[in-house]
C-alpha cells in the first residue's frame, strides 16, 4: 500500500485541475466538475482541499493577473506538481490493478 | 453581463473578516465571479442565496485566520519554549539555581512547619460539637489587695448556676483524685496493685456537655450512681491488652484506694481516649455521687473544676455580669469587708489552650503569644526568601539582558516577556515546593521529638493540602517573579544589546536594600534565641533558694503511713544518700492554699507545706533567723517556720515568737520558730510567695506525699537500685515511681523550652537563607568587577587588599543591619522578658555575639565566593573579550 492516501474527493480534485491544465482556478475548477461529474460543489469544500493538497506538495498555485472581472480580484491558478503527478499515477496504477485482478466471470463479459 | 449586482455587503465584509489573509483575495474573486454569473443567469435572489451559502460553508478550519492578535505561532509553541528556556537556565547556572531554589524551599518548608504547629495550637478542643457554648468557671478573689484567679471552684457551683440561671443548660464537675491504687479482683481475690494518674469524679452531665465516644457499655449511666468506674481506651488497653474489646471488660471489679476506706468498684464502660488535642485528658472517671465531698455546701471550699454548657443564643457576657450575686447569696457578708472581692468568671472552651494559664490546670496549657510569635516568624522567614528569591533573580538579570533584547527585536511584546519570566519563577518555585514537601517530610519527626510537638502529616488533609500548595506555588511564583519580571524587560533593547544600560544607582540601592532586610530579619532572630536561650538558663540557674540538682522524689508515700522513719533510716544506710525528707507537697507541685491567721492580723490564705524536720537539709534551704524543726524539742509539734516574704508581707520584724492559727483555730496555734530564705516553688514567672512550712512528724493525719531523696552524686543508678530494694521491702505490692527535681523543675518551662528549640531551628534556617543570599550575590558582583580586580592585580594589588575591596561594601550593609536589628529586637525581647518576675537585663553581648557571628561567617562565604577571581590570573580574564 503506497503512504500517499488520497481521498476519492481529493483524487477527483486533483484530476480535473490536471485536465483544465493552465486553466483550474477555482471557479473553473468547480464549472469543470459539475458537468463533467453533474456533482454540487461548494467553494468552501473545493477551497480547503485545494489549500491541503497545497500543503501536502501535490498541488503548486500562483496567482494571476488582475482583470476587470471579478471586482478586480486576481485568480490563484493551481497545477500539478511532479510529485503530484507521480501519486496520481501511483493511484491509477493500484486502481488497475485491482480492475485487473477481479475475476472475468463477476462483471459476466 | 449587462447589469451590475452587488453581493450582500454584510456577508462580504464578514467573509473577509474571517478568512486567512493569504486567501482573501483569490477566494473573494471566486465568490465574485460565481455570484456574478448566478446573477445574470438565474437573477440575483438566488444569486445572493448562494453567496450566503458559500460564505458560510467557507467558514472552516484551513481557510479561517487565527484569532487576531495571538498567532497562533506563538501561544503554544512560545509557552512551550519558555519551559524550555526556563529548563535550560536552570541547567546552564546550576550553582546559582541550586542557592536560589533551595533558599526558596527552605524559607517554605519553615513556614508550613510553623503553620502546622500554629494551626496545631489552634485547633485545640475544636472536636466538641458544642464547643462554642461550653464555658469554664474560674474563681476571682480578692483579699487585701492581693487579687487571684484560681480554676478550682466549689462544689456547690455547677448545680447552683443550673437552678438559678435559665443560660446554662447543663453543668458538670471534675475533682482531681490525683494519682490513685488500685487492684484487679479476680474471682474476688486482689491481684498486683497498678497506679493510675489521671483520675478523676465527674458528672453524668459530661456526656452531654463535651463529645466523648461511648465504646463499650452506657457510661452516662454509670455516672449516676456509685461503685462504677469508666475506662479511656488506652487503659482499657493498658491493663487487658490491645484485644480488650474481646473481652468482657464490663462488671470487672477492682479495688480502688483514694480515700480512706478502699472501695469496690466495677467497670461501667470504656471511652474513646481524648484526641491529643483536647486540654485534658482521663484514664479513670468514677462519678461524683463516690466523693462525700461533692455535696459539701461549704463555699469556702474550692476544689472542683466547674463547666457549663449554656443555652443555644445564650449570651456569656450577661451571664458572666450576673454571677457576682450568687457569691454574695451564698458568701457571709464578712467575706467582702475591707474591699474584698468574690465572683466567678468565664472561659471559653476555645481560649482555655492558649489564654488560660490558671494555677493547677489539667496540663500545662499554650500559649497565644508564643503562637502570634511563630505566626509573625513563620511569615517572616516566607518573605525573607522571596526577597532572596527576588535578589538572586535580578542578581542573574545581567545574564539575560542580551536575550531579553534581542526577543524585543524580533518581536516579543512586553507583556509576552513578563509572562516568560513569571513562568520561569513558577518553575523555580514549583521545584521549590515540592523540594519543601521532601524537607518536610525528612524534618517532621526529628521536630516532633525536637519540639516535643505531636503534629503529624495526615493531620492535614491533602484533597486541601496537595492543591493548597499548587496555589500556593503559584502565587509565590508570581510574587516572587514579579518584580524582576517588570525590571528586566523595561529596557529599550538597543541600551541591553550595546551593554550600555545604566545598571548602577537607583537598582544597585534596591538591591542593597533587599539585602539589609533580609539580614535584619536573620540577625533578629539569631539575637531573639540568643536571649531566649540567656532567659532560660537564667531561670534554670538561678538561686531558687533551694538546690534542685541532685534530688530524687518518690511518689505515693501514703502507702508508708506508719513506717516512714523506718523507711528513712533504711535508706540512708546507703552512703550515696545525704539526706531524706517526707512532705505533703515538693516545690514544683502547687502547695496547698489555707486560712491562716497571723498574730495581730485578720484571716489571709497562704501557701503552706507540712514538711519533716529533714527538710531544710535535703532541699538546702537556708536559714535567716531561728531554727528548723527538730525532733529533739516535743514542742515542735506546734512550730511553724516562714519565709522571708511571708515576714515582709506581715511587717514582721522580728518573726520568732510570734503565733498562727491555722483556719483561725485557737486550738491550732503555732509558733514560729525560725525563717527561712525564700524559694520558688513555682515558675520565676511568678514572684517569691510567703510560704509556711509546718512540721508533720508529730501529725500523721495529713499524710506525707513524697520522699525527697538527696543523693551524694557517684554511681545514681546503683543509688536508684538501693532505693527500689528498700521500698520492694515495705511495699511490695505498689510499683515505685519517682522523679528527678531538676527534671521537673525545667517542666515549669515547657512551653519556654519549646519556644527556645524551635527558634533555634529558626535562627539557624533565616541565617542558611540569608547566607545563600549573600553567596549568590557576591559571586555576581564578584563577576561583574572580574576586569577591574584583575587589572587592580596587573597594577600591584595584593590579594589581601582585593579581599578587602570586595568584602568591604557587604560588611558595611551588615553592619547598616545591625544597627536596624537593635531596637527591634529589643522592643520584642523586652515585652517577652516582662512575663517573667525574674529577668535577666537584655544583653548586649548578644547583639554583639550575633552580629559579630554574621559578619564573620559572611566574610568567609564573601572571601569563599570571591577566592577565585581574585586568585585568577589576570591575563586568561583579561584576553577574554
Amino acid at each position: 500500500m503506497s503512504k500517499h492516501h488520497l481521498g476519492e474527493f481529493e483524487e477527483i480534485v486533483m484530476l480535473t485541475v490536471a485536465i483544465l491544465h493552465d486553466e483550474a482556478y477555482g471557479v473553473a475548477i468547480i464549472d469543470e466538475m459539475e458537468q463533467r461529474l453533474n456533482r454540487k460543489v461548494s467553494i468552501g469544500a473545493l477551497q480547503t482541499v485545494l489549500r491541503r493538497l497545497e500543503k501536502k506538495g501535490y498541488l503548486s498555485s500562483k496567482l494571476g493577473e488582475a482583470t476587470k472581472a471579478r471586482g478586480g480580484k486576481r485568480k490563484r491558478f493551481f497545477m500539478l506538481t511532479s510529485y503530484g503527478k507521480k501519486v496520481l499515477a501511483e493511484v491509477k496504477e493500484q486502481r488497475l490493478g485491482l480492475w485487473n485482478a477481479i475475476p472475468k466471470f463477476v462483471f459476466g463479459e | 453581463m449587462n447589469k451590475q449586482y452587488y453581493p450582500p455587503g454584510p456577508f462580504l465584509r464578514f467573509f473577509r473578516w474571517y478568512c486567512h489573509r493569504d486567501y482573501v483575495e483569490d477566494l473573494e474573486g471566486d465568490l465574485l465571479e460565481r455570484f456574478e454569473r448566478v446573477a445574470d443567469q438565474q437573477g440575483p435572489k438566488t444569486a445572493k442565496w448562494l453567496f450566503l451559502k458559500e460564505v458560510l460553508l467557507l467558514f472552516r478550519p484551513g481557510i479561517i485566520r487565527s484569532l487576531p492578535g495571538i498567532q497562533k505561532l506563538n501561544t503554544y509553541d512560545m509557552v512551550k519554549n519558555y519551559f524550555k528556556i526556563a529548563y535550560r537556565n536552570l541547567q546552564r547556572q546550576k550553582g546559582h539555581s541550586i542557592i536560589n531554589i533551595s533558599g526558596l524551599a527552605i524559607g517554605v518548608a519553615t513556614t508550613l512547619l510553623m503553620l502546622m504547629y500554629v494551626s496545631y495550637e489552634l485547633g485545640y478542643d475544636k472536636h466538641h460539637t458544642q464547643a462554642d457554648r461550653i464555658y469554664r468557671v474560674g474563681l476571682h478573689g480578692k483579699l487585701q489587695d492581693s487579687e487571684f484567679h484560681q480554676l478550682y471552684t466549689t462544689a456547690m457551683l455547677a448545680s447552683e448556676m443550673k437552678k438559678t440561671f435559665p443560660e446554662v443548660e447543663d453543668a458538670t464537675r471534675f475533682l482531681r483524685l490525683g494519682t490513685i491504687n488500685f487492684q484487679l479482683l479476680e474471682d474476688s481475690v486482689a491481684t498486683q496493685t497498678y497506679l493510675e494518674n489521671s483520675v478523676y469524679a465527674v458528672d453524668p452531665a459530661l456526656f452531654d456537655i463535651f463529645s466523648i465516644e461511648i465504646l463499650v457499655g452506657n457510661p452516662k449511666e454509670a455516672l449516676s450512681s456509685t461503685g462504677k468506674v469508666i475506662l479511656s481506651e488506652s487503659s482499657a488497653a493498658r491493663y487487658f491488652g490491645n484485644k480488650w474489646a474481646e473481652k468482657d471488660l464490663l462488671n470487672q471489679s477492682m479495688v480502688i484506694n483514694f480515700g480512706a476506706q478502699p472501695i469496690h468498684m466495677s467497670i461501667a464502660g470504656v471511652v474513646r481516649d481524648m484526641p491529643s488535642q483536647s486540654h485534658f485528658h482521663f484514664d479513670f472517671l468514677i462519678s461524683n455521687e463516690n466523693i462525700p465531698n461533692s455535696k459539701e455546701t461549704n463555699w469556702w471550699n474550692n476544689s472542683y473544676i466547674t463547666y457549663l454548657l449554656l443555652n443555644e443564643g445564650a449570651s456569656a457576657e450577661e451571664l458572666e455580669a450576673k454571677l457576682p450575686t450568687l457569691y454574695e447569696k451564698h458568701l457571709p457578708p464578712k467575706a467582702f469587708e475591707n474591699g474584698n472581692e468574690w465572683w466567678s468568671f468565664l472561659q471559653p472552651m476555645a481560649d482555655i489552650h492558649l489564654k488560660s494559664n490558671l494555677p493547677g490546670e489539667f496540663e500545662p496549657n499554650g500559649n497565644i503569644i508564643y503562637v502570634y510569635i511563630f505566626l509573625v516568624t513563620a511569615v517572616l522567614v516566607l518573605v525573607m526568601a522571596c526577597v532572596n528569591f527576588v535578589n538572586l533573580t535580578i542578581a542573574r538579570a545581567n545574564n539575560r539582558f542580551k536575550e531579553i533584547g534581542i526577543r524585543k527585536v524580533i518581536g516579543s511584546t512586553r507583556s509576552q516577556l513578563v509572562f516568560q519570566h513569571l513562568v520561569e519563577s513558577q518553575v523555580y518555585c514549583l521545584i521549590a515546593v515540592l523540594l519543601a514537601l521532601v524537607l518536610l517530610l525528612v524534618v517532621m519527626p526529628t521536630f516532633r521529638s525536637f519540639a516535643d510537638v505531636n503534629i503529624t502529616l495526615d493531620y492535614f488533609d491533602y484533597k486541601i493540602i496537595i492543591p493548597g500548595l499548587l496555589l500556593f506555588s503559584l502565587l509565590l511564583g508570581s510574587l516572587a517573579g514579579l518584580y524582576p519580571a517588570f525590571y528586566l524587560t523595561r529596557f529599550a533593547p538597543i541600551n541591553t544589546l550595546k551593554g550600555t544600560l545604566n545598571k548602577k544607582g537607583t537598582k544597585v540601592a534596591f538591591k542593597h536594600g533587599l539585602l539589609i532586610f533580609q539580614f535584619v530579619i536573620s540577625i533578629s532572630i539569631i539575637t531573639g534565641s540568643l536571649i531566649i536561650s540567656k532567659q532560660l538558663h537564667y531561670i534554670q540557674n538561678k538561686q531558687l533558694g533551694f538546690e534542685k540538682d541532685g534530688v530524687l522524689v518518690l511518689e505515693n508515700l501514703y502507702f508508708l503511713s506508719e513506717e516512714i522513719d523506718e523507711f528513712k533510716y533504711a535508706l540512708e544506710q546507703n552512703a550515696g544518700i545525704i539526706a531524706t525528707s517526707a512532705s505533703l507537697s515538693v516545690p514544683t507541685i502547687p502547695f496547698s492554699n489555707v486560712q491562716f491567721k497571723p498574730q495581730d492580723h485578720e484571716n489571709m490564705a497562704f501557701d503552706f507545706i507540712f514538711a519533716d524536720e529533714d527538710f531544710a537539709e535535703t532541699y538546702g534551704v537556708t536559714l535567716d533567723k531561728g531554727r528548723f524543726f527538730s525532733t529533739e524539742f516535743a514542742s515542735d509539734s506546734m512550730a511553724l517556720v516562714i519565709n522571708q516574704a511571708m515576714a515582709l508581707k506581715l511587717g514582721w520584724e522580728e518573726p520568732i515568737g510570734k503565733q498562727v492559727q491555722l483556719y483561725g483555730n485557737a486550738d491550732l496555734t503555732f509558733e514560729v520558730i525560725g525563717v527561712i530564705e525564700d524559694f520558688h516553688h513555682k515558675s520565676l514567672h511568678h514572684s517569691k510567695i510567703p510560704i509556711l512550712v509546718l512540721p508533720n512528724f508529730y501529725r500523721r493525719a495529713y499524710r506525707d506525699n513524697y520522699l525527697s531523696i538527696r543523693v551524694a552524686g557517684g554511681n545514681l543508678q546503683e543509688i536508684i537500685s538501693h532505693v527500689e530494694t528498700t521500698w520492694k521491702r515495705f511495699i511490695p505490692e505498689v510499683a515505685m515511681t519517682y522523679f528527678f527535681m531538676d527534671d521537673h523543675y525545667n517542666n515549669l518551662y515547657k512551653g519556654e523550652l519549646q519556644v527556645k528549640t524551635i527558634f533555634k531551628l529558626f535562627s539557624g534556617l533565616t541565617a542558611s537563607i540569608a547566607l545563600l543570599g549573600l553567596l549568590g550575590l557576591v559571586g555576581y558582583i564578584t563577576q561583574q568587577r572580574k576586569k577591574e580586580i584583575c587589572i587592580r592585580k596587573v597594577l600591584g594589588a595584593s590579594i589581601r587588599h582585593l579581599l578587602g575591596i570586595l568584602a568591604k561594601r557587604f560588611l558595611v550593609l551588615i553592619l547598616v543591619a545591625l544597627v536596624v536589628t537593635v531596637p527591634l529586637v529589643w522592643v520584642v525581647t523586652d515585652s517577652w522578658l516582662q512575663t517573667f518576675s525574674y529577668r535577666i537585663d537584655i544583653p548586649w553581648s548578644a547583639f554583639v555575639m550575633a552580629g559579630v557571628l554574621t559578619l564573620i561567617v559572611s566574610f568567609v562565604t564573601i572571601c569563599f565566593q570571591s577566592l577565585q577571581a581574585v586568585m585568577a590570573n589576570p591575563a586568561m580574564t583579561l584576553k577574554d573579550e
